[in-house]
């Protein structure tokens, strides 16, 4: 037992030291708008997204029926069905 | 428990940060799943680490990190959320949060109102029953990383108890005058506890080191 605790607290310190000489990672850079403008962050930013932490959702992938157009420009702007 | 229980779980939580501190690295970036950018509020990894066997799920990303814990605190480079999934999409509960450091070093355990995160909510008592069947495993280059958040949920499992009690202390003086419903998605509660993740300290109190 006194081995394990001596090797745990070797670890630490091995960790403690090696942590100190990697550089420090960059911070977050706010998300783009899509007009460039940098969009708001704070959860309790009125504009900022309504869940904010929700886990992401599985990407769907498209259904092609037999009346779509494969081929056909995308139109974003298209409202919802 | 006996410390010879938590051991094997302070050795994970150990290793797997200094194995990235050797190669130059920490777990702050490890967490970014090699992104070349770091974007406020987005997902790392973009579908986040998904354990379909555990039902579990987690996340890296950053909000509100320069200011979170105040002035007299580090700056917090990101946090995970922790979830077990539900059996639909929307059904997940969240465990918990996990603040790094800008050097990847644990900072604070939180636990937040149900709005930030959505899904369903469990009382403490339920999740601190499912505590002890927490695991996340996944393979690729974001398997030790899971490793290490099984590692840190374990070995700070009492802990983590406590700032779930917590979690729900805070709520009551709100639903004392509005439903539970009502305070769930009252946007001006966030965090409701939060708690040190201090590797150190941690090994200190089990006597481990």
């Amino acid at each position: 037992m006194k081995t394990k605790t001596t090797t745990l607290a070797q670890t630490l310190t091995a960790l403690l030291v090696s942590t100190s000489l990697v550089a420090p990672a960059a911070m977050a850079q706010p998300a783009p708008k899509a007009d460039g403008k940098p969009a708001a962050s704070s959860a309790g930013n009125p504009c900022a997204p309504g869940n904010p932490c929700a886990p992401g959702e599985k990407k769907k992938k498209k259904k092609r029926t037999e009346g779509d157009n494969p081929c056909a420009p995308a139109n974003p702007c298209a409202p919802k069905r | 428990m006996d410390a010879a229980a938590w051991t094997p779980w302070a050795e994970v939580a150990l290793q797997v940060p200094l194995a990235y501190a050797r190669r130059g690295q920490t777990l702050a970036q490890a967490a970014l799943a090699g992104a070349k950018r770091f974007v406020e509020l987005r997902h790392y990894p973009a579908r986040d680490v998904v354990d379909t066997r555990h039902a579990t799920r987690a996340y890296y990303h950053a909000h509100d990190g320069a200011t979170r814990w105040g002035p007299d605190q580090p700056p917090e480079h990101g946090h995970f959320h922790l979830f077990w999934d539900g059996p639909q999409p929307d059904m997940h509960v969240h465990l918990v949060a996990l603040a790094l450091d800008t050097r990847g070093q644990p900072l604070h355990w939180f636990t937040t109102n149900r709005w930030v995160t959505a899904g369903r909510w469990e009382p403490a008592a339920a999740l601190i029953d499912r505590l002890p069947t927490f695991a996340l495993h996944t393979r690729g280059r974001l398997a030790p990383l899971a490793r290490w958040l099984t590692a840190m949920v374990h070995l700070f499992s009492d802990d983590l108890a406590a700032l779930l009690q917590a979690r729900d202390a805070a709520l009551a003086p709100y639903t004392r005058h509005q439903r539970l419903e009502a305070v769930l998605e009252d946007r001006r509660i966030d965090i409701l506890s939060h708690c040190s993740a201090s590797l150190p300290a941690r090994l200190q109190r089990l006597g481990l080191t």
